[in-house]
């Protein structure tokens, strides 16, 4: 079945939080970079695709997980870290969800490539 | 393939190698990690009800934290009581407790850094992480034969599985607190040695001191006048709780007036081994504090139930979280309800069905830490002439030497300065207050203390138809040439500690005739006493307790609630009381226009210093300036001044309230006296209303200009800070504005601004004998460590306020009311938890 751009972005983008959300489980960041991958791998649209739907898939992702802890005491504690290190709490979370999606990014980059240089150039396999 | 199509997969690379270098760099990577860094910690912070399954536990305990916050355990077994305690201590205050066994071993650099090694050499040249491991392979090695030992064991290790129970537990579940992640650095295990670290700090901070080095340098200072300046007994005290109050025991009075002369050499060591005691304390956390700790016991016959009631407010340096953790410990045998420290498994301060009991440093030998000057010839000591290999110990990668004394401190050439510190007698007080949290009449609980060696601690006990008190410790008797014990003594085999104080003789009192007692750090025996027991340079001028006295005295009868008020929120300042009529009779009918308004404040005072009184900031800083006026040119003249302010310290009335300044207890006394008695020798040729006048003059010129309005009042100057335990600025609290000052008896020592009081009363308790469960206490903190938590530092203000909270005391989990719940902990024997 052939699917438009929109539709593949949306499943890429399901892939890679779902997944994402499951390889963060592993406690091994790194293993967002795998969700991306997997994402460029099964849903062949191109760059912007892949991109786009594995940035934002990797900032759900961490979204996903936030919603498995008791969110009225996350401020207290990013706080709390916040007053340690000097960094604010609301940057600090930031920088969460950033480099998740960077993360994820840069798996759905090399899996896309992966495409590219399978296909010759094409998105999508024949 | 096109050039640009590797561009993709390159910046993927860089993206991937930058965030490599950000978690190789920064612990930014390992605290923001969304499933192991610190946001998990937050799960931390839910209160609610669970249930744990932990290896090594032996039978179920029921854990509710009742609507205070405080821990009731519920155990089946002795074992599982201490497991739980360990668990659910480590839970709410694991940064606490490995800090603390750090700072006891002498460890700290290896969660801290490099900055820490000073003080981890230090502490470990006192001898601390050598006594702790000896006290643990003395308990391991009697346990089969003694019953104290036997439970020490059983309680040390439980516990120590308990903590390192919860230890696996946070990092299987990514919970390990905040300041470890922020380090870097992982929660060490626990072991028994670690507990008796934790021992050896709080000998540390409550008798460990370099009062010794100080009377030696002061007397080649000042010669005779030392004992002018220092007395072996206090000139105006007149309550000692275990008597001995007729005339000075000649024999004692002649010890203390032969201080052994030392030489430059001495002396320069001396001045160097104080310069780090001062800059590399072993007490780190939390600072040390002078003496304002209360400690009253009342007989029924004076009381509105017809019981006794005892009070209790032993102070130490405040901290966020605070050094205390309260407990309920109930299993079979056992049912007391405390305040326990972090690594101790015991209730420290508390009671049970039949009895309670409190604590105070003791005045007159408060320090337990002894100097001898002795000759060292290569790798040997010597004593009475004959050379002796030194003990040596490789620890914590230092090289420490012993000699029959105990460390060497400070050596140059064959001169060194060797420290005998009672906290380094193997011993186990731990023991003895695991024997004290079942003891159910006098004599058990007077036996469990018969062990006891160190800190010096006043022991005050309550039933329901007694009331007493003892000091057990143990306090050296000298023998041979005795010199002066409160100063540096001859190591050469001259005079020697020949044995103790037989605890029959030790301090001590039952059912006193006036039914009440107070051992509120005032010196404990007269000078009639047969034994030497100290001068009074430290710790404790005694006004705190003579003011205790005189509320008893009268009060014929008191309540609970008057006593509550009494600890809390009582202003009165005994000094002021005794000093205030006669400076006012010394100032009468000044012309000068400053003078007369103090006159005018101060004839109209009630001697309580509360926030809003302007004649308490006139009274303090007058007595603060009276003090500097008639000591300081003295000391000058005789070379204290300046060359000595970074070691002995500038002295300051009102236990070194100013910042940057030292408290002298036995100059407090003699400084009273002064104004009592009207003769300033010989310290000051002035006369007694000219020095007087003058230091009026000054205080209301210093109070004038900094409040021109002439809002001076006493809010302004005094108030309490509670400071994180770890340094961290943010998460203190405070300062808060409070009454009272160095001698009334909710205080502690400093006036700001920037010098607010880091100290006071950590645990103030009043228990109830017509019925115990309607006990109150309240300490200046929170059950947590965390400063996201509720409960970080939820008691502060009550504290503050003098409210009291209730000391819930239910034997079983059914008969605790639900209303009184928070939350209940289930913790099984099992698998993975």
């Amino acid at each position: 079945m052939k699917i438009g751009k929109g539709a593949g972005f949306l499943i890429s983008f399901l892939i890679i939080a779902v997944s994402g959300f499951i390889l963060l489980l592993t406690g091994i960041w790194y293993a967002v970079i795998v969700a991306g991958l997997i994402g460029a791998l099964l849903v062949r649209k191109g760059y912007a695709v892949s991109v786009l739907s594995s940035f934002v898939g990797g900032l759900v992702s961490v979204g996903i997980l936030l919603l498995t802890l008791p969110t009225t005491y996350l401020m207290p504690t990013m706080d709390e870290v916040a007053s340690i290190s000097g960094i604010g709490a609301t940057l600090l979370l930031a920088l969460m969800f950033i480099i998740t999606g960077l993360l994820a990014l840069s798996g759905s980059l090399i899996g896309t490539f992966i495409v590219y240089a399978i296909t010759g150039g094409h998105a999508s396999l024949p | 393939m096109k050039k640009r199509a590797i561009v993709p997969p390159v910046l993927a690379v860089i993206i991937i190698v930058l965030v490599f270098l950000m978690g190789t760099f920064t612990p930014l990577i390992s605290i923001l990690n969304p499933d192991t860094g610190v946001i998990q910690n937050s799960r931390d912070l839910m209160i609610g009800n669970e249930t744990l399954s932990l290896p090594g536990l032996t039978g179920k305990v029921v854990v509710i934290q009742d609507s205070y916050g405080v821990y009731h355990f519920y155990a089946s077994s002795l074992q599982s009581l201490y497991y739980a305690l360990g668990f659910v201590q480590a839970k709410e205050r694991l940064e606490q407790l490995e800090v603390f066994g750090l700072e006891g071993m002498g460890q700290m650099s290896n969660f801290f850094g490099s900055s820490y090694l000073n003080y981890d050499k230090f502490q470990t040249l006192t001898g601390a992480p050598i006594t702790a491991e000896k006290d643990w392979q003395s308990v391991i090695a009697n346990a089969s034969t003694n019953s104290t030992d036997m439970l020490t064991e059983e309680a040390m290790v439980s516990y120590s599985e308990g903590i390192n129970a919860y230890i696996n537990y946070s990092n299987e579940n990514h919970v390990i607190p905040v300041l470890f992640k922020l380090l870097g650095v992982r929660p060490y295990y626990w072991n028994p040695v670690y507990s008796f670290a934790v021992q050896e700090i709080m000998a540390q901070q409550l008798e460990f001191g370099s009062e010794g080095l100080k009377v030696s340098i002061i007397h080649s200072l000042l010669g005779n006048y030392t004992y002018d300046l220092l007395p072996t007994f206090s000139p105006v005290q007149n309550y000692y709780y275990a008597g001995y109050s007729g005339s000075p025991n000649q024999t004692v009075l002649n010890i203390s007036h032969n201080t052994y002369p030392i030489n430059s050499t001495v002396v320069s060591l001396a001045n160097s081994l104080l310069y780090q005691f001062r800059y590399d304390p072993p007490t780190y956390f939390p600072v040390q504090v002078q003496d304002h700790s209360n400690e009253i016991a009342i007989a029924g016959n004076r009381t509105t139930t017809g019981f006794p009631i005892l009070m209790g407010g032993p102070v130490l340096g405040f901290s966020l979280p605070a050094i205390w953790f309260q407990v309920q410990l109930v299993a079979p045998g056992i049912d007391v309800y405390g305040v326990v420290l972090p690594g101790a498994p015991a209730v420290i301060i508390g009671f049970n069905d039949n009895i309670a009991w409190t604590l105070t440093d003791t005045q007159a030998i408060a320090d337990g830490t002894f100097f001898f000057v002795q000759k060292i010839i290569g790798q040997d000591y010597i004593w009475n002439g004959t050379e002796h290999p030194l003990e040596e110990y490789k620890i914590n990668g230092f090289e420490v030497n012993w000699t029959n004394l105990g460390p060497v401190m400070v050596q140059n050439g064959s001169t060194a300065i060797v420290m005998d510190w009672m906290g380094n007698m193997v011993s186990n007080e731990i023991g003895s207050l695991l024997e004290i949290n079942t003891a159910s009449n006098w004599s058990e609980f007077k036996n469990a203390l018969s062990i006891w060696k160190a800190p010096y601690q006043n022991f005050a006990f309550a039933n329901k138809t007694m009331i007493a008190d003892i000091s057990p410790a143990y306090y050296p008797i000298f023998s041979g040439k005795t010199y002066n014990p409160a100063a540096i003594m001859p190591g050469n085999g001259d005079e020697y500690i020949s044995g103790s104080i037989p605890y029959s003789q030790v301090p001590q009192v039952v059912n006193p005739v006036q039914g009440f007692i107070v051992s509120s750090n005032q010196r404990q025996v007269g000078p009639s006493y047969p034994y030497w027991f100290g001068m009074t340079n430290s710790f404790s001028d005694g006004y705190r307790a003579q003011m205790e006295v005189n509320y008893l005295e009268q009060h014929p009868v008191v309540s609970v609630n008057n006593i509550i008020n009494f600890q809390g929120t009582n202003y009165t300042d005994y000094e002021a009381q005794a000093a205030v009529p006669h400076i006012l009779s010394y100032i009468s009918g000044d012309s000068n226009q400053s003078v007369s308004t103090a006159y005018s404040l101060l004839s109209q005072w009630n001697f309580n210093m509360t926030e809003d009184s302007l004649a308490a900031s006139v009274w303090f800083f007058t007595y603060v300036n009276l003090f500097n006026n008639t000591f300081l040119p003295f000391l000058q003249q005789h070379g204290w001044i300046p060359e000595y302010n970074d070691t002995l310290g500038v002295p300051s009335a009102m236990g070194g309230s100013l910042p940057n300044t030292t408290g002298f207890a036995s100059m407090e006394d003699v400084l009273l006296n002064i104004i009592l008695n009207g003769s300033a020798q010989p310290f000051s040729n002035k006369s007694v209303k000219s020095l007087v006048t003058e230091s009026v003059a000054e205080a209301m010129h210093y109070l004038e200009s900094k409040y021109p309005s002439g809002n001076y009042s006493w809010g302004h100057f005094y108030g309490f800070l509670f400071p994180n335990l770890f340094g961290i600025s943010e998460f203190n609290v405070g300062p808060i504005p409070k009454g009272g000052d160095f001698n009334t008896p909710n205080d502690a020592s400093g006036v700001g601004p920037n010098n607010y009081p880091t100290g006071g009363q950590s645990w103030e308790m009043v228990v109830n004998f017509s019925n115990i469960s309607h006990s109150y206490g309240i300490y200046p903190g929170g059950q947590s460590e965390n400063p996201a938590s509720s409960m970080y530092s939820n008691y502060v203000n009550d504290w503050i306020n003098g409210t009291y909270l209730p000391l819930l005391f239910y034997p079983t989990t059914s008969s605790f009311p639900a209303n009184e719940i928070t939350s209940v902990i289930t913790l099984n024997p099992g698998g993975g938890a």
